[in-house]
């Protein structure tokens, strides 16, 4: 093979690697004074949670939404929101229960309406955001098996149980961040019209 | 307001039971007379829903498109869920529906857990073979004919994880579907830790009158299938009369049946004043050293002989070098074969459990194996426990004898934070003995225990001196887990009084992890 057609396949292979990461996109909008946002070409509810999930057992979600002065820079705004999925096994339909910061549920969801109830629902304020100056948003979450309240104290012991058992509890996470944004260029839409928001 | 938490309360109590109950017999051709929605205004639905709903009156039942009406109703409301029942109507032939629909987030189960609303009919175990207590089994059965409860799911799989420790699993639990409609089978999965990491603490003691003796830690990190690796550090004068300080290293590798395991340890050891006197008065002593080195191979087996009766045992080879302080200074051999077996008894029954356990040592040196102190020595030890909570009787009993010349690690030694707890073990015997029995009985009654200890330490042909003791030890009942800081629950306080010992000067003991 010529160093060309290495260099090509090469090319592909890496293309082929990172596609998921290149297909994903964190997009922002305005509502309000409030600052949505919808991510897309990442499935958070997929691989162990899923699995987790498609047996029974509720699954513990975080999201959290950030602004930041850059990729790596101060935050302006955050917000953190809790939520225990479940999937009723004879529906095999989805269940959102929002725990943080005020409780709501969605029940009978698809999985993709399950991902989108998530989602949909995340909002900044925008007070503390410049509306001229330019910002980075980064978008995470993290999941891990349910565990009762009365459990979640937080102990030494507890931790050493947590890191020992790690094969069994190892949280899923990912990140997704975009950037620069300015507010006043993102496109607006009338407050109260969040689509599936709970 | 009272009314309607009482209807809110009614539905749920009807929408989480209804799994429960056998559904009602439905007439064969039964004519719907009447359809009732109950816990929602039938104003929320749609109009095109309420149509259809009206539209069941005069036909014949199906619950086909009953259950498909229900699912509508989900799916109009998605923040509800719906079941449906019957009743009887004013005519034998006639019925009346009644469409039960309740608010999800009325309800913390349904809020964390869609499936609280199913009963279980089963509970099964996968993977792994383990042994679980009659207390827990009682438990888990109890989860039967109830709705699916996570956090008690979660809860019960921990302890089948922590009734198995040394197993090294990890406990998960799913959901089946059962055979009956509404209903789920709960399957524990048992599997083995492919990676694990231990850090702990345990065994430390304070005794007044022989100072701190604690390992200081152990952790071990096991890869499966490659093995296991262990490192600790211990500082410790209880068990021996010696105090020694210094670490060991491990390797094991096998299953929880057979297992192999490789020690290397390397201790300083210190003397009291007692011991180092009468040392030097004795002929008898077998020599003190300052540096004791031992290399140790071993292999384990474990077999359950029935559900509550556990076998175990061990055979292996000990190489040890001390680096001799007394009577000259040298190195001298300590090589030997020993040899362990144990058995254990365990019966949990609500308020009552019984516990035994019953175990035999040997250890021989011979020239075989070139060793330096040419010995045989046997150690066996019962302990029995009988609890009715809040009660409990305990009784503990050791006997010991030591043929030959052995070293010092293998001489024994009572009056520690453990036995004929109240003595000095410096002061009864400073250089140990080759004869020992000692008993104990205690009674228990939640955090306080009484006791009485009795027992001697002598050589052959010396007189026998019986010692005795009474005292009171404050303490939780157990302490299994693995810790890092000091856990309240894991401390305990002894007081000791030595009997016809001339001075009544008590012994305290401050324990940690026993």
């Amino acid at each position: 093979m010529s160093l060309l057609g290495r260099v090509c396949l090469l090319a592909v292979v890496i293309t082929g690697v990172r596609s998921d990461v290149l297909a994903q996109s964190l997009n922002a909008r305005t509502s309000g004074d409030r600052l949505r946002v919808s991510v897309e070409g990442v499935r958070f509810l997929s691989g162990d949670a899923l699995r987790k999930l498609r047996d029974g057992v509720p699954v513990d979600y975080v999201f959290r939404l950030t602004a930041l002065t850059s990729r790596v820079g101060s935050v302006l705004a955050k917000a953190e929101y809790r939520f225990v999925i479940s999937y009723d096994i004879f529906e095999e339909k989805f269940q959102v229960s929002r725990i943080r910061p005020t409780p709501r549920v969605l029940s009978h969801l698809s999985l993709a309406a399950a991902e989108a109830a998530c989602v949909d629902i995340l909002e900044l304020p925008t007070q503390s955001i410049s509306s001229t100056k330019p910002f980075w948003l980064r978008w995470e979450y993290e999941a891990e098996e349910s565990k009762p309240a009365e459990n979640t104290e937080v102990s030494l012991g507890g931790l050493v149980e947590i890191f020992s058992r790690k094969a069994a509890k190892e949280p899923s996470r990912g990140v997704v961040e975009s950037g620069p944004f300015v507010l006043s260029n993102l496109p607006r839409i009338a407050p109260g019209r969040g689509g599936t928001n709970p | 307001m009272k009314k309607l938490i009482f209807l809110l309360l009614l539905t749920f109590s009807s929408l989480m039971t209804l799994g429960q109950q056998a559904p009602p017999s439905v007439p064969p051709n039964a004519t719907i007379e009447r359809v009732d929605l109950s816990g929602l205004d039938d104003a929320k639905l749609s109009s095109e829903l309420r149509a259809d709903i009206q539209r069941l009156v005069g036909q014949t039942y199906n619950a086909q498109t009953i259950e498909a009406l229900t699912q509508d109703i989900q799916v109009e409301l998605p923040e509800f869920i719906a079941a449906a029942t019957t009743q009887p109507g004013s005519q034998p032939d006639r019925i009346r529906v009644v469409l039960l629909v309740a608010k999800i987030s009325d309800d913390d189960a349904l809020k964390a857990n869609i499936n609280s609303r199913y009963i279980v009919d089963a509970i099964q175990l996968e993977g792994m073979k383990v042994r679980i207590s009659d207390e827990l089994n009682a438990e888990l059965q109890m989860m039967v004919g109830a709705n699916v409860n996570s956090a008690q799911l979660g809860s019960l799989g921990d302890r089948i994880g922590n009734e198995n420790a040394g197993l090294n699993a990890i406990v998960t639990w799913k959901l089946q579907r059962s055979s009956q409609p509404q209903h789920v089978n709960v399957v524990y999965d048992v599997r083995k830790a492919r990676n694990t990491l231990n850090f702990s603490l345990a065994g430390g003691a304070y005794h007044s009158r022989q100072g701190i003796s604690s390992p200081l830690f152990k952790m071990s990190y096991t890869y499966t299938p490659v093995g296991t690796l262990s490192f600790w550090m211990v500082n410790s004068a209880d068990e021996l009369i010696e105090r020694y300080a210094g670490y060991g290293v491990g390797y094991g590798l096998g299953s929880q049946i057979l297992r192999f395991e490789l020690k290397y340890s390397s201790y300083r050891t210190q003397w009291k004043t007692n011991t180092l006197e009468a040392d030097k008065q004795s002929n008898q002593s077998p020599g003190l050293y300052r540096l004791r080195d031992t290399l140790s191979g071993q292999a384990t087996f474990k077999y359950p002989l029935t559900a509550r009766v556990l076998l175990n045992g061990s055979a292996g080879l000990e190489f040890g070098e001390l680096q001799m302080q007394s009577p000259r200074l040298g190195f001298q051999k300590s090589n030997a074969f020993t040899g362990h077996l144990q058995t254990s008894y365990s019966r949990r029954s609500g308020m009552y459990s019984q516990n035994f356990g019953g175990s035999y040592d040997i250890a021989a040196g011979t020239g075989i194996i070139d060793s330096d102190f040419i010995y045989a020595r046997h150690e066996a030890r019962f302990d029995y426990a009988y609890t009715r909570q809040p009660h409990s009787i305990l009784f503990n009993f050791l006997a010991g004898r030591v043929t030959g010349n052995a070293p010092m690690h293998a001489r024994f030694s009572i009056g520690n934070a453990r036995t004929l707890r109240g003595w000095n073990k410096y002061e009864i015997n400073p250089l140990g003995g080759n004869r020992m029995v000692y008993g104990s009985a205690g009674y228990r009654y939640k955090i306080i225990t009484g006791f009485y200890d009795v027992g001697s330490v002598w050589d052959s042909g010396q007189p026998r001196d019986i010692r005795q003791s009474v005292g009171l030890r404050l303490s939780k009942s157990g302490c299994r887990i693995s810790f890092l800081i000091p856990n309240p629950e894991c401390f305990s306080l002894t007081v000791g009084f030595p009997i016809n010992g001339g001075k009544a000067r008590p012994a305290f003991i401050v324990g940690m992890g026993f």
